[in-house]
């Protein structure tokens, strides 16, 4: 997708901005979104740095049970293998905010280039562009993501994403973490596809789209330069609704074990791991479940946010 | 308006067939088989297999005797449970998916109507802060967690209700309010919106300036209107319980159709997979035509021809 031109009359998006620090979940959402970013981009080296733990690191010692409870040595315990919980976090929200970025980024590129098209184009071509994302919805997204990653896993891992995964330092097995995400990002980009399409139905008939046709731009130019940019308040709104949804997901899959598998981690993956032993170490579900819970919670808040403030009409609310 | 109806139920079949044959190509297209294991089998094995379930034929013919039968309403025999057909597993898995769906739902229709209703006419109250809140929760923790924590809670520690297993009212009540959390979020949500639109509307000013009782423009008027977005909910839900019951079926170990579903995508058993996807379209597809009926009785200015 082409970049959109800067977008004319920035006091709309000034404006919004006003509006969104008017809001004060939204900014409490915000707030809390990037400390936790922060937390994860910093949070393991200073671990690592102060107590010396890492989200692999197994401690020698052969003590029969090896889970403690929270202590001030580990603020969230230690998980079945002696691992301490607090670097595991820090590390699996490094993989789930990654699966919310890049799997909203991939459902966001197809999403709007399909809706987009189906919606310019219109008539029979829509109708059966349409028709086809009934028909996928209609497929459980867990057989599509299972199926994407079995075609596309193991030895068959495309070039590119292997040659992502070396370059941030990781082995097959973060490139498997990073097929998951694209994975989740081609299972979707259904509803963004409906969301941009109905817009730029609304969209197609008015005068700069003519003003354009009229001059002879081509097609594609019309829909990426055009009518993308005008539809984009929506499609950013639905975008922040997207992370959490996929982080969820990439939760679900992981829950599942099909998702991020050891030594990696992803706050799905530590809950999970966490269920088997609720009973005797509620640590290990209590401190990843309640950290993810409060991302999603900010995540949506945000989002909700975002929505009053770019789209006015709703402000009465 | 029955022109419609027919119209929309016939084109269920179609749309059925398609889903099916889209989930063959992509069963198809992942590498392996069912029977593909850690061991390679013997050529002699394998191609007494391949006969046996008609892979030696080609692609094609094969794809036109699978849909034949689907056509006919027989999927197979399951390739796992073997000698058990795939009509009898999906018969007798979905009663309990069912009872937990519907009981769910309804939960989460009174207490998200109620919720929600009460938040829009009082809006910026309290009641509104903190059920909005709480809504807002339900939606962002994860089901895997608030299951095992109820159950922690109230099994492990209260010894109210049993744990997991699926026998009697008590064995129910945690996992229907464990799935039913998320869609009563979402409902009060969108009752909240719905109303707080409506209550703005001209109808609802017009009903106002006849003299009824507030009660009446709220009860015949406004909750009508305001219910559409709920309706609409309905159907891409449904879509999402097999999801979320999958999740309650594993923690509180009930031997449902979510749980079926995902072993069948696991082992590859593709008359499975293609029986319960079949299955669930339709039954989606049956929903969502309700959906849009019910929006012509909630909403007498929508009309269908």
């Amino acid at each position: 997708m082409e970049q959109p031109e800067v977008v004319k009359g920035a006091s709309l998006w000034k404006d919004s901005w006003k509006r969104l620090l008017k809001n004060k979940l939204a900014v409490f959402g915000l707030v809390v979104v990037a400390l936790m970013t922060i937390a994860v981009i910093i949070g393991p080296a200073i671990i690592k740095w102060t107590t010396g733990y890492t989200y692999d690191f197994i401690p020698p010692d052969g003590d029969y049970i090896k889970s403690f409870p929270p202590s001030l040595q580990h603020p969230m315990g230690t998980d079945d293998s002696g691992r301490d919980i607090l670097a595991r976090v820090l590390q699996g929200g490094r993989i789930s905010l990654m699966v919310g970025v890049i799997s909203t980024i991939v459902s966001l590129i197809v999403g709007v280039s399909y809706g987009a098209t189906a919606g310019y184009l219109g008539g029979r071509i829509d109708n059966f562009m349409m028709r086809l994302v009934d028909i996928i919805y209609a497929i459980p997204y867990i057989l599509i993501v299972i199926v994407l990653l079995s075609v596309f896993g193991g030895p068959n891992t495309p070039q590119w994403i292997q040659s992502i995964s070396n370059s941030i330092g990781g082995g097959e097995g973060l490139s498997q973490i990073i097929l998951l995400f694209f994975a989740l990002g081609l299972v979707s980009w259904l509803t963004m596809a409906r969301v941009v399409r109905g817009q730029i139905l609304s969209l197609k008939n008015q005068e700069f789209v003519m003003a354009a046709r009229a001059t002879g731009v081509s097609t594609p130019s019309i829909i990426f330069r055009h009518l993308v940019p005008n539809a984009l308040g929506p499609v950013i709104v639905y975008a922040t609704l997207t992370i959490p949804s996929v982080m969820l997901s990439e939760a679900f899959l992981s829950f599942l074990g099909i998702g991020v598998q050891a030594p990696f981690a992803s706050w799905g993956s530590l809950a999970s791991d966490g269920i088997k032993n609720i009973s005797v170490f509620p640590w290990q579900l209590i401190f990843p479940g309640a950290t993810m819970a409060l991302t999603l919670f900010s995540l949506n808040f945000l989002g909700d946010g975002l929505r009053d403030a770019l789209d006015p009409q709703t402000r009465k609310f | 308006m029955l022109s419609y109806i027919i119209r929309r139920l016939l084109i269920i079949i179609p749309m059925a067939l398609l889903v099916v044959t889209v989930t063959w190509v992509l069963i198809r297209m992942a590498p392996g088989n069912f029977y593909s294991s850690e061991k390679k089998l013997p050529a002699a094995v394998e191609a007494n297999i391949k006969k046996k379930y008609g892979l030696d034929k080609p692609v094609i013919q094969q794809y036109g005797i699978m849909m034949w039968n689907i056509v006919r309403g027989d999927f197979g025999d399951s390739l796992k449970y073997e000698g058990q057909s795939v009509n009898e597993i999906i018969r007798r898995h979905f009663p309990y998916s069912a009872t937990i769906g519907v009981l769910a739902y309804i939960l989460a229709l009174i207490l998200g109507l109620a919720a929600g209703i009460v938040a829009a006419l009082k809006q910026n109250s309290a009641f509104d802060y903190g059920s909005m809140s709480l809504a807002m929760l339900g939606l962002s923790v994860p089901n895997f967690v608030i299951g095992p924590i109820l159950v922690l809670i109230f099994s492990l520690w209260l010894y109210i209700f049993p744990p997991a297993r699926w026998g009697g009212i008590s064995s129910i009540i945690l996992p229907v309010i464990t799935l039913g959390a998320i869609y009563a979020a979402y409902i009060a949500r969108l009752t909240r919106a719905g109303m707080l639109e409506v209550m703005r509307s001209d109808y609802i000013r017009t009903a106002r300036a006849k003299g009824l009782s507030e009660w009446k423009v709220l009860l015949k008027h406004a909750v009508r209107g305001g219910l559409i977005p709920v309706v609409s909910f309905t159907g891409p839900a449904l879509a999402a319980l097999l999801a979320g019951t999958v999740v309650v079926e594993r923690v509180f170990a009930i031997p449902g159709l979510g749980n079926i579903f995902i072993q069948s995508v696991l082992n590859r058993d593709e008359p499975l997979i293609l029986g319960i996807v079949a299955f669930l379209s339709i039954l989606i597809m049956i929903f969502n035509l309700l959906v849009d009926v019910s929006y012509a009785f909630l909403d007498p200015r929508i009309r269908y021809e």
